[in-house]
Formats: structure tokens, C-alpha cells, sequence
């Protein structure tokens, strides 16, 4: 069965779907795939969270009442504290390589939720999953807690002073023999302190290490303009991108600004649509995003980017006087034809970028070698892009530091006798063939400053507890260069210190507080050094007016970076795929970043962006490669490189580059602690380590590199991607349908579509004054009016009706229903009626949304063996679906929740109501009531219902009472905890929605029309979602439910959905559209 | 005589022939009435016991009833809850700070107006009057009962920082969500859920707060609902009909009390 093709595309979920393998089948035909009803298996290897609780306390019927409660107020109550309700504190996280500007909402003195700052202009609000699952690392009880030295063997306890005191006796006067390998911050007031350092101990060297460091983009600036100066992309402001191996909008330390300044360049609505193309080798979030994506294997984006030089160079002359570049002629080449398809993407990219030169961008990623980098700045610059789309800022700051091969020479000479490692895990992640955790072993005096007791610490003679990023305080600069400060929320809680602190100690600073440490730092920057502007910067977390300005750069002559005048030989012209030999290319995960967080289970079960695999790594393989290697997916693939060799399970993702063999690093750590794995715990671990294949010459991409499937037992992968799968009518439609389920089209016909059924849409009178397939300019753009009367023929903001008359809607859809009408009676909605719209067009899938819920509503983690089962619990998913050819698919996401159907098919069938409507719209889940049938998940069309099939709130036998106690911390109060036997869903974020209108009729006045945010929603860095009250035409819900590309997921069921979705529009290039005439187009030049 | 029981019936018009007594071995054949048969073997429940059976099942079924309705009952919040009164940390008297000083309850309940917990106060806020001896030995004037042996933990908690661990007499289970300022800023009295605090001595619960009987109140608030500026009175009686004083504040305070499952529960 293949799927049947319709007029958008066929769709398709997993390669295991497009082969109708019988497994998929039967995973369809029962939502519970097989076995799933049995008893789990392998209980004493089940991860901590999933312990099936025993329900031992029996008690006594003495009273029959619930556990006396106790009460117990604090004997002096702050001033700005009210018990019960939650203080915000602005702050900043060094979180996954980038600072991130934060809003901390802290409850009767504990940080429970982590928001963006919206009034920081590096995230306006929005955040990633990283920073969300931040708070669930401060109450890790896996965290270390006590200092340590390791003496003949044993581990002894010891103080701070005690620590002091050796080193101050190891470093002596001079700090002969001293080391400090850290990790790269831009914190000021730890660049302070270095400097400090290296004056208090002159014979001391620095060194700084990372796993997915950004050194080559550093180098290539070096290269192209001489400074080393920070990059800042203006994506707002460009009409073209094009990134190399670069994934701005998901894996970047600035990944929140850009991709909220791409999504702007993208307002449909408004007439503004910009065009990005990708090339790179791993499906990343920019390739989701993308308009065009070309896959192409690492080693080879050189030579394309020297191609693309080249054709820019040619064009560029030629329209020196203003012609339009030339397009190239002809159909688009067949998907056979590789090497035609890629020549031809080289031409209409170059045409383009020449196009709109001054308001295009090359973007080059970090694991490109540094001229690659050069040759794009070079590539800006002839096209005048620079200080356009693209600026560079100067830090005023020195941070060169030695690497961590200098340290491994030095050490190895016996030049080393004291190493302080800060922060980091250099011994899991160093480059192999330094053997590192060797190196640490034998360097006489080691101690190691983090916040587990993990592979380095267990190296290391000391270890010394880390105090947390939101236990401290600290500043950075955050990626466009604002000095942003970190508070504390809570005193740390075992006994931590944070880096600045303990450097103050080692130099013997008279102060030691963070607080004054970061207080100095910042007075000496600004010259203020007053109480009020102190506290001011506190209150904002950063300083206003601190951005530095762009820097005038000037270009480099880069003699040795040659054109090419003929690229008949180019490396990126060969196409085959070699049996012998693979690249692979080392990616960082979406999940564990470099395995710094392998022990935080929300983001263990965080399905990974693409191949949506929890709780693991696999090796990502096209099918074409995947083929020539004979390996299938779950099928264990030995990788062999520098020596080294692996074995990782398989998972064909389409749309990898051809010969190429993704890696993900940050898995098979053996001391990370009981979730992530440890050996010295007896907890398996995570994933496969594949740090022993890497090796600096090989930091991201190996060229070489031998890879045969092998027959050894592969770990099981747990993927949530064929998982609830929406069963439409019969599987032999279901390709067809995914088309009305995820909805998109492209920028032309959408504005065909409007000129045809919204004459007076806005985004027809901006885009007229402009060409096509361009962003409107500012004057031009005219936000949409609150009230459209003329826009559409049919209001729709009232569900009132159902019967059946819609407005037209884009992408317009064969399937047409009769006139529905409902055997039940209908309810009109006065007084507030909750809603919610999802922009697909914004949506980057990148999930931190999930990860807001999951911190929001005390939802579960079920661990491996149950995810294999489908039985994961969050309330939120992120479905990926894949359209278009297996080697060059396109990816569109959809985030999914309960959609509070008001003919709700989950309401008509509990049979003891424990599920049932408000009067506002929304459906009320009543935890205490529900028995657990089950037939409302069986009954949801959109499969959004969770069962607790074990009490996952149970206490784990092999932790303390004293873990609970902690872990428990972390907990929303103002969301029920869920026991075994309970169904549960979204439920728009009801606390907030009681919360806000309690504080309304407490004050006497109406609700604001934004005033109610969901987590998902504030989460959101691109503002996808958006929720409020239906009933208000002004509000943003409302106007979005009235969009022409506003659409219910499967309306004709007359469910009546209060969640609807925006289709998703795509910008593609006319030359470059499968199965149409090139540039004859007659619509645009 | 063996003869063997003929099943047939006799034709009509001829004479039933006899029953034998006894079968071949001398056993008889029904029953006498008393359960033995003389032989020793099969032993039959003598009729009267039917009787005995049905009057039996009928005695169990009623007892089973009451032992239902008992712990129906036993266990209802008008039973478990109503009079619950815990001993607390520290002999507090409501009767004496409330009732006979006649403090306002958010004098220390001063969080109830807006928040959703009317906190117990800090310790802070009993050593406004209860501070003890100041540390060179004289007495405050405002500091009452300073060497009482009963106020000690007070006493202990303002020196060490150390919190009183009072024992909650109003518990709503953890699934059902209360909001108090939700209520006191719309009409509803502390008296009308927590009683005559004013006169307890050791405080008692004094209302079932079971769903049944809030909904009793969000189904119909009107005679429960009194003037803002008569919350905290605890012997306030209207001087006119209260559900009339109740539907005016109603209408004033445009109050539209939810019966929705989410307003409670979340």
C-alpha cells in the first residue's frame, strides 16, 4: 500500500509506514500495540521514576480521615512574601552554550518555572527545552553534595577551608604547576577573576575545553576580518538565507532570537515572506524550517560554497547595471538526477542571493572548517550584506585560552601538578586520543568543581559541589552582547559554590559573595556604582543600552581562498555512495546537549526534533546509504574510526545527506547518575558513547570512516513517532488525509487564493508594492486591522453554528462535507469561551513547549520500556511528518494537545463524568473521579488522552525518603498530582486560567484580553501558539480563528475543536519546484 | 417386603396402595419428622429449619444493610469532619485573641484577602504582643503573659527562627483547590464556613466542607452572602431578611458563582 497521492503531497510519518510493514499495521490497528496489556518485564532495571508504587500503608480505620497535615509558617515572614502566591525574579542561565535571559517564578521561596524574560531583546519571553528542564536539575538529588577528597582510595568528607588550604599549599606563591581547564563563558565577572588569578599566581596557565565548541566560526572570523569579533544575524531584516551546515533556528546558542527574528520575517499576514534554503547533512531544525533543503554531505559543502562563489561573482557582474540575474531554463532535473538537482539549486540559489543582495545571508555552522566560514563573510561582503543582515560586535573582552591539548602536552612533559577543572566533563568528552581520564590519573593533585560526582569527578582527587545556575550569582553576555546578570532564587542547597565564588577563595579576594563579585564587575563596566541602578539591573536582569554597537569590519584580501573558475572536478559533483567507506559527522543532541543533562529525565524523554528516538541515541543513515551498507533500521551498525569502534542501533532518517552517518554525542555516560546511568550504581546506561571514535582532527566530521552492519544485539530504540497515530478512514486513505491534517501550501498561491476570496486582505496591499516571494519593507507593512468585516463573508469567532457553511480557507480542501449537524444540542458560549490557534508557519518543532508542560503540570516520565509501549506521558507532542521523495523529503510538525472539542467525543462516553464540559469551553478533567476505563482515550480522535498505568509519583526503594523529599520540591502545587489509574490531558492550563480570573474579581475589574498564558504558549520562542478568549474579537485567538489559513484538524467530524491551526506556508523558489517550467513563471520575475 | 416403589400413578377410582415404611434393610424411608431415622445414617434438617433459613437471610441482609449505613455514615464529612478538633502545638485560644479581645481575623489571617491560603500568622505576628523578656531583663509593656510557660514555644520560635507546626483542622483533600480570596472579597463571612471561631477555645470544625455542601452554596449563594464590610463580624445578623440582604450584594457584586469541575478542581 502505498500511500495515494493528493493534491498536496503524499504524506507519510516513518519509513515503516511508507513499506506497510505488518508491524506498522498492527501498530495502527491497536492503539496499544501488542502486549502492551501485560505485566512490564525487566522490573528491577526500570528507571526511578516508574517504580510501581505499593500501596503498603494499609493504616488503621482509626478516625477514617486523611494523614493529619501540619501547618508551619515561618517565625518571621519577608515583607514581599505572601504564602501561596508566586514572585517572578528575572535571571540568566549559561544554559547549553549561550546565556539565556529568564524569568524564574519562584513559590514560598522555591523556583518552580522558568519563563523567558519578555522584556529582554535576546528572547522577548521565549525559551528553549533546556532552559525548562533547568529547575528539575537544581532539585536533582543526584547532584553532588558534600566536598570530597579521595585519599589512598577511600573518599573522605571535607569543608571548603579545608580544600583552601591545599591549594593554597599546592600552588605555593607563584602557582608553579597549576592548571584550570574550564568551560568558555562570557561571564565578565569570571574573566574578572581569571585575570585576577593569573596575576595572584603568574605561573598558572588556563586552559578551556567544550564538546560543541563554536572555534571555527571564531577562526573563519579571524580569518575574513582579522579581529575576533562576535557575530550577530539580523534574520529580520533578510529576504534570502541560506545556511551551510548552520542551524540557527534550533541547535545555537542564540537559537531563541533568531528563530523569533526569522518567524518575523515570515508574518504571512502581513505580506511579509523571506526564502531560506539549507544545505547540510543532518536534518536539523533550520532544514524543517527550510524553504528548499538540499542534502549534502559535510566534506562537500566546501567546494559547494566555492561553486556558489563563483556563480555569485559571475552574476553579480552581469547585473552590475540593474538586470535581473538569470535564471536557469528548463524543468526541474528528476530526483535521480543528484548531481543536476544540486547544480541546478547552486544557480537558482546564486540568482537569488544576487537578487536581493543587501538583504541576503550566508550562514556557515559551526562544524565547517574555519575558511569555510571566511569564504561566507567574503561571500556577504561582495554582496553587501554586512552591517545589513549580518553585524559583528567586538567583546571587550580577552578571553584566548590554551586548548585542551596544550594541557594534555604540558601535563604529559609532567609540567602540571595541580589541574582545576571547572565546571564541564573533559574526561567523557575530550578528544580521544589524548586519553584524557588517563591524564587527570595521573596529574598529582586534581579537583574537579561541578554539580555531579561524574566521570571527572570520579578521576579527579577533589570533588567540590557546584552550586546551580539558579542557586548563584553570576552575569554573562548574552548572544547579541547585553550584559545580563543572575540571581539567585534559593541558597544553595548542598552546600555549592559557584565558579566566581570559588575562584574569589583561591585568590583570597576579601570579597567572597557572589553578590559583590558581580557587583564590582558590573560597577568598574557602567561607572555606576549606586544603589539604584544595582538594583534596577537586578530587578530587569540586564542593562539597558549595554548592546554593543556593530563594529565597521573590514574584509581581509584571503588571497589563498581561490574561485573556482570551473567546478567540472568539484568534490561536490560525486554522487555515489561508497560500500567501504562513510562520513560521519559528530551532532550534538537535542535532548542531552553534549550529555550534560543525561541525567534529567524530562529531557531523556524528550523525543529528539527529528527522529523522535527517547532515551537513547542511534546512528542516523539515508535509506539510499542505508541500503548500500545492508543495515536496516534497528539493526546495530559498527562504526570504525581513529582506531575505535562502536556499535549503535540504527534509524534511517530520510533526508540525510548520501554516504553520510549521523553520530550523537552526550550518550553512554556511566556516571551521570540514576537516570542517566552509573556504573558504580549499577543503573544501565543511556545510549552509546561514541566520544572514543572523535578525535580533534575529526572534531565534527570524518571523512573517512568504515561502517558495517553487524549482527550484535542492538539496544532498542524507543520512538514516539508511530504513536498515537490519528487513524483516519482506512489506512488506504491515510496518505491523502495527513494532507488535511497538516495543512500547507506555498506564498503564491496563497495570495492567489486571497486575491480571489479576500480582495482586501492586507497582505495583498503590501506584497503588491513589492515583488513576489520578497518581504514587504517597514512602510508598507499594515497590521491586520481588529475588525476585518470585509476580509471574509462568515464570522466565525462564534461556534454557535454548526452547520457546515465555512469561510474558504487556504489550502482549499477536495474533501468537502455534507452540512453538519449534531445529535446533541447545541450550547452557545456567552461569557468567555477558551481557545487556542497554532501557527504551523511558526512552529519550528522544536520542543520547548513539551518541556513547559511537562515543568507546568507534573506530568509524568515513564521511562524507556514504557515509552516503547507508547505509553509516554506528555500531554503535548510534536508530530513530524515527512512529504516528498525519501532522499529529499520536506518535514512539517504539529503540535498536538487536547483540543477541548465542544461535542466532545471523550465527554459522551465516561461512564462515571469524570470528564466533562464548562461552560466556558473548556473539558474539565475531575482526576478523583475517573476509574479508568480508559474509553475516553479510545474515543479521542486526536489521541491526546494519558493513562497512568503506574503510580509514577511512587517512592523509588533505592533512594532515601530524604530524595522525595527534594524531588518533591519540584512539584507544581497548583496542578494535582496524578496517581495509577487516572486519566489525564491538557487541559489549558486550567490553574492559570482560575488564577487569572480569581485575581480579576478580586480587584474588581475585567480580564485583559492576553492576560491568560498557557505554558506552552509563553514557552514558545516564535509565538505559534496563541490562547484567549474566543468571545473577544480583539483578541489574538480570535483573530486568528478568522484567518483564511485558519483550519480545525478533522472538522467534518463536527467535534467542534477550540484548537485551530494555521497552515503552514512555504516560500519556494518557482525555479526550483518539482514538475514546473523554471523562471517561466508569469507571475513574477 | 421388597416390593419397589411404583411410580405410576394409580388409575382412577382404585385405592392408593400403601407406602412401604421401611426398604429392605430396615431404614425408613421418610422422615419422622425430628431428623433421626433410627439407622443412624443421612441426616436431613427437620422442616422447622426452612423457616429458621428464611428468617436468618433476612436478618443478615438487614444487618449488612445497617453495617452499609453505618459506615456510610461513619465516614461521611458530616461525621468525620464536624467537630474534628486536633490538639495543636500550643494551647491558642480563638476565644480569648478573637472573641474577648475581639481581634479582627486578619489581623493575623492577613494574607485572606489576597491570596488563596489565609495563612497562619508568623510567629512574628504573636510576638507583637507575646515577645517575652527582652534580653536585659525588662519587660515590655506590651509584652503580655511574658513568662508564661504555655507561650514558651513562642518565645523559642522569635529567638531560634524555629516554626510552630500547627495542626490543619480545615483540610481539603489535595485535589480540590480553595480559593479564599475569591470568597471574602465577594460576600461570603468567615463564620459561614468556619463557625463561631470567636468562641472556641481550641478550634473545631465546625461545617463538613464536603463537595455536596459547597455546592449547596455555589448552587445558590444568595442566603449565604452578606455585606463586604461585614466579612470578618462574626455575630452579624441582618437587620432585615438575609436572603434579601443576600440577593442585593448578589446583584451588586455581580457574583455568578461556577459549578464547573475545573473551578475546584485542577
Amino acid at each position: 500500500m502505498k500511500p495515494s497521492t493528493g493534491p498536496h503531497n503524499n504524506y507519510w510519518r516513518s519509513l515503516e509506514e511508507l513499506a506497510d510493514t505488518p508491524q506498522f499495521r498492527e501498530f495502527l490497528a491497536r492503539e496499544f500495540p501488542q502486549a502492551a496489556s501485560e505485566f512490564p518485564t525487566g522490573i528491577s532495571r526500570r528507571r526511578w521514576l516508574q517504580v510501581m508504587g505499593a500501596s503498603l500503608a494499609l493504616g488503621t480505620l482509626a478516625g477514617c480521615r486523611w494523614e493529619k497535615e501540619t501547618i508551619v509558617p515561618l517565625a518571621k515572614r519577608p515583607a514581599n512574601r505572601t504564602p501561596g502566591n508566586p514572585q517572578r525574579f528575572a535571571t540568566t542561565l549559561e544554559v547549553a552554550g549561550g546565556a539565556r535571559p529568564l524569568l524564574v517564578t519562584s513559590l514560598d521561596g522555591r523556583p518552580l518555572k522558568v519563563e523567558g524574560n519578555p522584556n529582554h531583546p535576546d528572547s522577548r519571553g521565549g525559551t528553549d527545552a533546556f532552559s525548562q528542564a533547568a529547575v528539575l536539575e537544581l532539585y536533582d538529588p543526584d547532584r553532588g553534595s558534600r566536598v570530597r577528597q579521595r585519599e589512598v582510595g577511600t573518599d573522605y568528607t571535607r569543608t571548603w577551608e579545608q580544600f583552601i588550604d591545599w591549594f593554597a599549599k599546592q600552588a605555593g606563591n607563584d602557582g608553579a604547576g597549576v592548571a584550570v581547564l574550564a568551560t568558555p563563558s562570557s561571564s565578565p565577572t569570571r574573566l574578572q577573576l581569571r585575570k585576577q588569578f593569573e596575576k595572584r599566581f603568574p605561573q598558572a596557565r588556563w586552559f578551556e575545553h567544550t564538546s560543541l565548541d563554536n572555534r571555527n566560526e571564531q577562526l573563519g572570523i579571524i580569518e575574513a576580518f582579522g579581529k575576533p569579533y562576535r557575530p550577530r544575524l539580523l534574520l529580520d531584516k533578510a529576504a534570502v538565507i541560506a545556511c551551510f551546515d548552520a542551524d540557527p533556528l534550533g541547535n545555537h546558542p542564540g537559537s531563541v532570537t533568531y528563530a523569533r527574528d526569522y518567524v518575523a520575517g515570515r508574518d504571512v499576514d502581513n505580506g511579509r515572506m523571506n526564502r531560506l534554503y539549507a544545505v547540510e547533512a543532518n536534518y536539523s531544525t533550520t532544514g524543517v524550517a527550510a524553504d528548499h533543503r538540499l542534502p549534502l554531505a559535510s566534506s562537500q559543502i566546501d567546494s559547494f560554497l566555492a561553486s556558489l562563489e563563483a556563480r555569485v561573482q559571475k552574476l553579480l557582474e552581469e547585473t552590475k547595471d540593474g538586470k535581473k540575474p538569470a535564471l536557469p531554463s528548463g524543468p526541474m532535473p528528476e530526483a535521480s538526477d543528484v548531481v543536476a538537482r544540486r547544480e541546478r539549486f547552486l544557480d537558482v540559489l546564486a540568482a537569488d542571493l544576487v537578487e536581493h543582495a543587501g538583504e541576503s545571508l550566508v550562514v556557515v555552522g559551526p562544524q565547517q572548517p574555519a575558511h569555510v566560514h571566511a569564504r561566507a563573510h567574503r561571500i556577504n561582503s561582495r554582496l553587501g550584506n554586512i552591517g545589513k543582515t549580518i553585524e559583528f560586535w567586538e567583546a571587550d573582552v580577552d578571553s584566548q585560552a590554551g586548548t585542551i591539548e596544550e594541557l594534555a602536552d604540558a601535563a604529559g612533559n609532567g609540567d602540571i601538578s595541580t589541574l582545576l577543572v571547572l565546571d564541564g566533563n573533559p574526561v567523557y568528552d575530550a578528544p580521544a586520543e589524548l586519553n584524557f581520564g588517563q591524564v587527570v590519573l595521573n596529574i598529582k593533585g586534581s579537583a574537579y568543581l561541578g554539580l555531579y560526582e561524574n566521570e571527572t569527578a570520579q578521576a579527579c582527587q577533589w570533588y567540590l559541589p557546584q552550586a546551580h545556575g539558579l542557586e548563584s550569582w553570576g552575569d554573562a553576555l548574552s548572544e547579541q552582547g547585553i550584559y545580563s546578570v543572575a540571581q539567585p532564587l534559593i541558597d544553595p542547597l548542598f552546600d555549592g559554590k559557584s565558579q566566581i565564588e570559588l575562584l574569589a577563595l583561591l585568590i583570597g579576594d576579601e570579597r567572597t559573595s557572589g553578590r559583590d563579585l558581580v557587583r564590582r564587575t558590573w560597577a568598574a563596566r557602567q561607572g555606576n556604582a549606586s544603589d539604584r541602578a544595582w538594583r534596577r539591573l537586578v530587578h530587569d536582569g540586564f542593562a539597558e543600552d549595554s548592546r554593543p554597537a556593530a563594529a565597521d569590519v573590514k574584509l581581509e584580501a584571503l588571497a589563498s581562498l581561490e574561485v573556482p573558475a570551473d567546478d567540472s572536478g568539484a568534490a561536490w559533483r560525486k554522487a555515489d555512495i561508497a560500500t567501504d567507506k562513510v562520513e560521519v559527522v559528530f551532532l550534538g543532541s537535542n535532548s542531552v546537549y553534549d550529555g550534560r543533562y543525561a541525567n534529567l529525565s524530562w529531557l531523556q524523554e524528550l523525543p529528539d526534533r527529528l527522529t523522535k528516538v527517547t532515551w537513547g541515541n542511534a546512528a542516523l543513515v539515508g535509506p539510499a546509504t542505508a541500503a548500500a551498507l545492508k543495515v536496516s533500521q534497528g539493526q546495530n551498525l559498527r562504526v570504525e574510526l581513529n582506531g575505535a569502534s562502536v556499535d549503535v542501533p540504527v534509524y534511517l532518517l530520510p533526508g540525510m545527506a548520501r554516504g553520510t552517518v549521523g553520530l550523537v554525542l552526550g550518550y553512554g555516560r556511566t556516571a551521570a547518575g540514576h537516570v542517566g546511568g552509573s556504573e558504580a550504581l549499577g543503573i544501565e546506561t543511556v545510549g552509546v558513547n561514541v566520544a572514543p571514535l572523535r578525535t580533534r582532527s575529526t572534531w565534527y566530521i570524518a571523512p573517512e570512516a568504515k561502517a558495517t552492519a553487524v549482527r550484535t544485539r542492538a539496544a532498542t530504540l524507543a520512538t514516539t513517532q508511530d504513536h498515537q497515530a490519528i487513524d483516519t478512514v482506512g489506512l488506504e486513505a491515510i496518505g491523502h488525509r495527513i494532507g488535511q491534517l497538516v495543512r500547507e501550501g506555498t506564498f503564491d498561491d496563497y495570495r492567489r487564493f486571497l486575491e480571489e476570496h479576500y480582495p482586501n486582505h492586507p497582505a495583498l496591499k503590501a506584497a503588491a508594492a513589492v515583488p513576489a516571494g520578497t518581504i514587504a519593507h517597514e512602510a508598507n507593512v499594515v497590521p491586520v486591522a481588529a475588525k476585518s468585516d470585509d476580509a471574509h463573508k462568515h464570522d466565525d469567532a462564534h461556534h454557535g453554528d454548526g452547520h457546515g457553511e465555512h469561510h474558504a480557507t487556504f489550502p482549499p480542501q477536495e474533501h468537502h462535507h455534507p452540512p453538519l449537524f449534531s445529535l446533541w444540542e447545541e450550547v452557545s458560549y456567552e461569557g468567555q469561551a477558551w481557545g487556542m490557534s497554532i501557527d504551523l508557519n511558526k512552529c519550528l518543532g522544536c520542543n520547548a513547549c513539551m518541556v513547559a508542560c511537562q515543568a507546568e503540570n507534573n506530568v509524568p516520565v515513564v521511562g524507556k520500556e514504557q515509552v516503547e509501549m507508547g505509553r509516554e506521558m506528555h500531554w503535548l507532542r510534536i508530530d513530524r511528518y515527512f512529504s516528498g521523495d525519501t532522499e529529499e523529503p520536506q518535514v512539517v510538525t504539529q503540535p498536538v494537545t487536547c483540543h477541548h472539542c465542544e461535542n466532545a467525543p471523550c465527554e459522551q462516553v465516561c461512564p462515571v463524568a469524570a470528564t466533562v464540559h464548562s461552560n466556558e469551553g473548556l473539558n474539565d478533567m475531575a482526576y478523583n473521579r475517573c476509574i479508568g476505563t480508559r474509553y475516553c482515550a479510545n474515543n479521542c480522535p486526536y489521541k491526546v488522552r494519558r493513562f497512568n498505568f503506574f503510580d509514577f509519583r511512587a517512592h523509588d526503594p533505592r533512594l532515601q525518603q530524604a530524595n522525595d523529599d527534594l524531588t518533591s520540591l519540584l512539584l507544581n502545587p497548583e496542578v494535582t498530582v496524578r496517581m495509577r489509574g487516572v486519566m489525564e490531558k491538557c487541559t489549558y492550563c486550567v490553574q492559570r486560567i482560575q488564577n487569572a480570573k480569581i485575581a480579576a474579581r478580586r480587584e474588581g475589574r475585567p480580564l485583559g484580553p492576553e492576560e491568560i498564558v498557557t505554558a506552552c504558549q509563553q514557552a514558545c520562542a516564535t509565538k505559534a501558539i496563541e490562547f484567549g478568549d474566543l468571545n473577544r474579537p480583539e483578541s489574538k485567538v480570535a483573530q486568528a480563528h478568522r484567518n483564511p489559513r485558519a483550519y480545525a484538524m478533522l472538522e467534518e467530524l463536527n467535534i467542534k475543536p477550540r484548537t485551530r491551526y494555521l497552515a503552514r506556508i512555504r516560500n519556494p523558489h518557482p525555479a526550483l519546484i518539482d514538475g514546473e517550467a523554471a523562471a517561466a513563471g508569469s507571475h513574477h520575475a | 417386603m421388597a416390593a419397589s416403589h411404583d411410580s405410576s400413578s394409580p388409575a382412577h377410582g382404585q385405592p392408593v396402595p400403601a407406602q412401604p415404611e421401611t426398604d429392605g434393610n430396615g431404614a425408613a424411608l421418610h422422615g419422622s419428622g425430628d431428623g433421626h431415622d433410627g439407622s443412624g445414617a443421612n441426616w436431613e434438617f427437620p422442616r422447622w429449619t426452612n423457616r429458621v433459613v428464611a428468617v436468618l437471610a433476612g436478618v443478615v441482609g438487614v444487618t449488612v444493610l445497617y453495617g452499609v449505613a453505618v459506615a456510610y455514615i461513619a465516614t461521611e464529612p458530616r461525621t468525620v469532619n464536624v467537630g474534628y478538633s486536633p490538639k495543636q502545638p500550643l494551647p491558642f485560644s480563638h476565644k480569648t485573641h478573637a472573641g474577648k479581645l475581639r481581634l479582627d481575623c486578619r489581623y493575623c489571617h492577613n494574607t485572606v484577602e489576597r491570596s488563596a491560603h489565609a495563612a497562619i500568622p508568623p510567629t512574628q505576628t504573636c510576638g507583637n504582643c507575646h515577645s517575652g523578656t527582652q534580653g536585659d531583663g525588662t519587660v515590655p509593656y506590651a509584652s503580655v503573659l511574658a513568662d508564661s510557660p504555655r507561650l514558651a514555644l513562642v518565645r523559642e520560635s522569635l529567638a531560634t527562627g524555629k516554626s510552630i507546626p500547627w495542626v490543619r483542622v480545615h483540610d481539603l483533600p489535595d485535589f480540590a483547590y480553595f480559593d479564599h480570596s475569591a470568597h471574602v472579597n465577594r460576600g461570603v463571612g468567615c463564620v459561614s464556613c468556619h463557625g463561631r471561631v470567636d468562641r472556641m477555645d481550641q478550634v473545631y470544625q465546625a461545617q463538613p466542607l464536603s463537595m455536596a455542601w459547597c455546592l449547596d452554596c455555589h448552587r445558590d449563594p444568595t442566603p449565604h452572602l452578606r455585606p463586604l464590610d461585614a466579612i470578618t463580624q462574626m455575630d452579624w445578623v441582618p437587620e432585615r431578611d438575609p436572603v434579601e440582604v443576600g440577593r442585593e450584594v448578589h446583584q451588586q457584586l455581580n457574583i455568578k458563582t461556577s459549578t464547573n469541575c475545573s473551578t475546584c478542581h485542577r
